[in-house]
C-alpha cells in the first residue's frame, strides 16, 4: 500500500514539489528572472490551477496512477457538481472537495466500494480540508512576522524565498492526509463498508444523483436574478426535450448573450460613460481618472522583470493568513519591481515594508492592480511626486471592488460553466473532460494573470477611465451570466437524476407516479428539488447541512422505498 | 428606504458582498459611508465603476448619509450600509435611523488594536462604540458570508446587561 499511497500524495500536489518549486527557487536565487523559466512555471501552475477547482482533474489524476480511469471520472464527476458554487471569498474557508475527491476515488479503488459508499467520506474530509487550511492561514501569521524582520533588513531575496517556500510547501495540508489516507485508510474502510447495511449503501447510490442540486442550488444563488431566469428554463428546455448537450448549450449560450448585449447597447451605446461626464473639468472625480500617475514609459522595467512579477503572481496567496492576507504575496510579486528600480538600500527596505500591509484581491482581476502598481512604482522611481500612502491608497481603493467583479465573474460565472460542462463529460466516462478542465481552468488562470497584469501596468491608474468608457464589467458580467445560468438550466436536466417508485392504488387497480410525471415535464422532480435546495440556501442554511439532508433523503427513499 | 443590511467591513465592496450578501440580502443601491472614503475621489471612482449589475452605490459621509436616509424613507428600494467603523453606526443611529442588527465582516487590525476574531480587530473607540450600539439593543453579529454561524460580538467583548 505504501507504493500507492505515495502516488496518491503525488497527485495530491507534491508533483509541484519536483516541478515547479525547482524552477522557482532557480529564479529567486539567481536574483534573475527569465520570460522561459517564468511561462514553465505559468504552465505548471495551468495545471495547479485546473486540479486546485476542478475535483475531475484530481480524480481523473487518482483514478490514472492507481490504474482505473473510469471510476476516477465517476467519482470526479459527482464531487464536482457537488461543489459547483462553492469557493473562497475573502478570507472566508468553504469545505473544500480537492482532498475529499481524491480520496474518495482512491479508497473506491482499492476496496472496492461502490461510488456511493465513497461520498460518504467527502462531507468528513471536505470539512477536514477546511479545517487544516484555516490552521495553516492561522500559522501563516508566523512566517509573515518573520517577513517583517528581513523587510526591516532590507533581505530582499529572503522575502521572495520566503513566500515561494509557503506557497509550495502549502501542499502538504492534501499531501501528507492524502498519503495517511491512503496507507492507513484501506483496511479500515475495508473493514467499514462490510458493515454498511445494504439499503444504506442503496440509497448512497441513490443520493449520488440528488448531490448535484446542492451545487446548482448554489450556482442559481449566486447569479439568478430576474432578468436571466427565462434563459435557465430555455436550457432546461432544451436539455430535456431536445437532449441538447454541455457544449452545445454553452455555445447556444455565447451566442444568445452576444445577441443580448447587442440589443441592449443598440439601445442604450449613450449611457455607457454618462458618470464620467457628468463630473466636471477640473473637477476631483475628473482628476482622479486621469491624474498624473498614469501611464508610465515601459523604459524603466524590461521584459523579463514583468515575466518575473507574472510567475510570482501564482503564489501570491502563498502566505494567505488572518492578520494581512496577501500582503507578503504582494511584497514577493514587486521584488522584481524594487529589484530594478531601488537605487540604495533604504529604498529597498523601504519598499518592501510599504508592500508588506493588508492585502487582498482576487487572482486574475488583482494582477491588474499589480500592474498599476508596478507603474507607480516606475513614476516614484523616476522621480514623480507619489508618496508612499498614494500607493497604498490606489491599491486599498482598487483591491476590494475588483475582487467583488472578479469573484462573482470567475469563480461565480465561468467557473461553474466550466464545472458544469467538464462533469457532465466525465459522469459520461469521457476522459477529455479532465483534459478539456485544464484547457479552461489553466487557460483562463494562465491568461488571466498576464492579460490583466500587463493591462495595468500599461495604463496605470487610467485604467479606470478605460473600463468606465467600454462599460466592459457590465456587459461581460451580463453575458456571463446567461451563458451560466443556460447551462445550469441544462445540466439539472441531465445530470441530477430523481425518480420515485411510488405506485398508487385506486381500487383494483395501480398507477406509477413517475410515467404521469413525465407526461407532465419529464425532469420535473430534479427540477423541483433543485427550485427546494435553493430556497433552503437563501434561507442562509449551510451547504454542508444540505449536503447531508440530500444524502439523508437518498437513505430513506431507498429504504420506505419511494426513490429508485 | 427599507435597511436590508449594516455591514461593517473596511474593504468596503468586495467578494464576500458581490457573490453572498447581495444575492441573500438583495438591495438596489448601496450606501458606502465613511468621511475618509467619502473625500477619497478615486476611491469613489473605483467603487461606481465596479458596482455589480442593476446595484447603484453612493459613497457619502455620515452626516450626509443619515439625512439622505431620512429624505428618502418614502423610497420604496432596498439599500445596503456599508460602513469601516461602529461609530458610524452610532452616528446614524443617534439620528433616528432604524438599525436593529449590525453584521460586523471584516475590521484589519492596527496599531492599538486587538484580534478578536479571525477577520475582527478592534480598538478602544470601537469598543465603545459596540457598547453603546448594544446598549441601544442593537444586535452584533460577527460573519463573513451569509452561511457562516453568527457569533455573537457583544458576548465576545463580554458586555451584559
Amino acid at each position: 500500500m505504501f507504493r500507492q499511497a505515495l502516488l496518491v500524495a503525488l497527485v495530491a500536489g507534491a508533483w509541484e514539489w519536483i516541478t515547479v518549486l525547482p524552477a522557482m527557487i532557480a529564479a529567486v536565487l539567481r536574483k534573475k528572472d527569465s520570460t522561459f523559466n517564468s511561462w514553465l512555471i505559468a504552465f505548471f501552475k495551468s495545471i495547479d490551477s485546473a486540479a486546485f477547482y476542478s475535483p475531475v482533474v484530481t480524480a481523473f489524476l487518482t483514478g490514472l496512477v492507481l490504474g482505473d480511469v473510469k471510476t476516477g471520472l465517476l467519482v470526479g464527476s459527482t464531487v464536482q457538481l457537488m461543489f459547483i458554487g462553492v469557493f473562497i471569498v475573502g478570507a472566508s474557508i468553504p469545505p473544500n472537495p480537492r482532498l475529499a475527491s481524491i480520496l474518495a476515488t482512491a479508497l473506491c479503488i482499492l476496496t472496492g466500494a461502490s461510488t456511493g459508499e465513497a461520498l460518504t467520506i467527502v462531507v468528513p474530509v471536505s470539512v477536514l480540508s477546511q479545517l487544516l487550511t484555516t490552521l495553516f492561514m492561522t500559522l501563516n501569521v508566523f512566517f509573515l512576522h518573520w517577513a517583517d524582520k528581513m523587510a526591516e533588513e532590507g533581505k530582499i531575496v529572503n522575502i521572495d524565498l520566503l513566500n515561494t517556500l509557503n506557497g509550495i510547501g502549502w501542499q502538504a495540508v492534501e499531501v501528507i492526509p492524502a498519503f495517511l489516507g491512503v496507507y492507513f485508510g484501506v483496511d479500515l474502510t475495508k473493514s467499514l463498508i462490510a458493515t454498511i447495511p445494504e439499503v444504506v449503501s442503496k440509497g448512497l447510490g441513490l443520493s449520488a444523483g440528488l448531490l448535484p442540486a446542492l451545487g446548482f442550488g448554489m450556482l442559481l444563488v449566486i447569479i439568478a436574478n430576474r432578468r436571466v431566469w427565462p434563459f435557465f428554463f430555455v436550457g432546461f428546455l432544451l436539455a430535456t426535450y431536445v437532449k441538447m448537450n454541455a457544449i452545445a448549450v454553452a455555445m447556444l449560450g455565447v451566442c444568445l448573450a452576444l445577441i443580448y448585449d447587442h440589443l441592449r447597447n443598440s439601445r442604450s451605446a449613450s449611457r455607457v460613460d454618462s458618470a464620467l461626464t457628468e463630473a466636471p473639468y477640473g473637477s476631483p472625480e475628473r482628476e482622479a481618472v486621469s491624474s498624473d500617475t498614469a501611464s508610465p514609459g515601459k523604459a524603466a522595467l524590461g521584459g523579463e522583470d514583468i515575466a518575473g512579477v507574472f510567475w510570482r503572481s501564482f503564489n501570491f496567496a502563498g502566505n494567505y493568513n488572518f492578520e494581512r492576507l496577501m500582503a507578503l504575496g504582494m511584497a514577493s510579486m514587486m521584488v522584481p519591481v524594487l529589484r530594478r528600480l531601488a537605487r540604495t538600500k533604504e529604498e529597498i527596505v523601504s519598499g518592501l515594508k510599504r508592500h508588506l500591509v493588508f492585502y487582498n484581491s482576487h487572482p486574475y482581476l488583482g494582477a491588474m492592480i499589480t500592474g498599476v502598481v508596478a507603474a507607480m512604482e516606475v513614476q516614484k522611481a523616476q522621480g514623480a511626486a507619489i508618496k508612499d500612502e498614494d500607493i497604498n491608497g490606489v491599491k486599498t481603493a482598487m483591491m476590494g471592488p475588483f475582487a467583488g467583479v472578479g469573484d462573482s465573474l470567475f469563480w461565480g460565472t465561468l467557473h461553474p460553466i466550466y464545472l458544469s460542462i467538464t462533469a457532465a463529460l466525465a459522469a459520461q466516462g469521457n476522459p477529455v473532460a479532465p483534459f478539456l478542465a485544464w484547457f479552461f481552468i489553466g487557460g483562463t488562470a494562465v491568461a488571466g494573470h498576464w492579460f490583466f497584469l500587463n493591462y495595468g501596468f500599461r495604463w496605470g491608474t487610467d485604467v479606470l477611465a478605460k473600463i468606465r468608457e467600454s462599460n466592459v464589467i457590465e456587459r461581460v458580467a451580463g453575458g456571463a451570466k446567461i451563458v451560466g445560468i443556460l447551462v445550469a438550466g441544462a445540466m439539472i436536466a441531465t445530470l441530477v437524476s430523481v425518480k420515485t417508485t411510488l405506485v398508487l392504488s385506486i381500487g383494483g387497480g395501480s398507477i406509477a407516479i413517475q410515467p404521469i410525471l413525465d407526461q407532465i415535464l419529464p425532469n420535473l422532480l430534479p427540477l423541483c428539488l433543485v427550485f427546494i435546495v435553493y430556497g433552503l440556501l437563501k434561507r442562509h442554511m449551510s451547504p454542508i447541512v444540505v449536503m447531508l439532508i440530500l444524502m439523508a433523503i437518498g437513505i430513506l427513499g431507498a429504504w420506505l422505498g419511494f426513490l429508485g | 428606504m427599507n435597511i436590508s443590511l449594516v455591514r461593517i467591513d473596511d474593504r468596503l465592496i468586495h467578494g464576500q458582498v458581490t457573490t453572498a450578501w447581495l444575492r441573500q440580502y438583495p438591495a438596489e443601491v448601496i450606501f458606502v459611508i465613511g468621511d475618509s472614503v467619502a473625500a477619497n475621489p478615486f476611491q469613489k471612482v473605483v467603487l461606481q465603476t465596479t458596482a455589480p449589475a442593476g446595484v447603484t452605490v453612493e459613497v457619502m459621509d455620515t452626516a450626509t448619509a443619515a439625512a439622505e436616509l431620512i429624505r428618502r424613507s418614502q423610497d420604496s428600494r432596498n439599500v445596503a450600509l456599508i460602513l469601516t467603523r461602529p461609530a458610524d453606526i452610532v452616528h446614524l443611529v443617534e439620528q433616528g435611523i432604524p438599525i436593529r442588527s449590525v453584521n460586523v465582516g471584516g475590521m484589519q487590525p492596527h496599531t492599538g488594536s486587538r484580534q478578536v476574531a479571525k477577520s475582527v480587530s478592534v480598538d478602544q473607540a470601537d469598543e465603545l462604540a459596540f457598547r453603546h450600539l448594544f446598549e441601544k439593543g442593537v444586535e452584533l453579529e460577527i460573519r463573513m458570508v451569509p452561511t457562516d454561524k453568527k457569533q455573537d460580538l457583544a458576548k465576545i467583548l463580554g458586555f451584559t446587561r
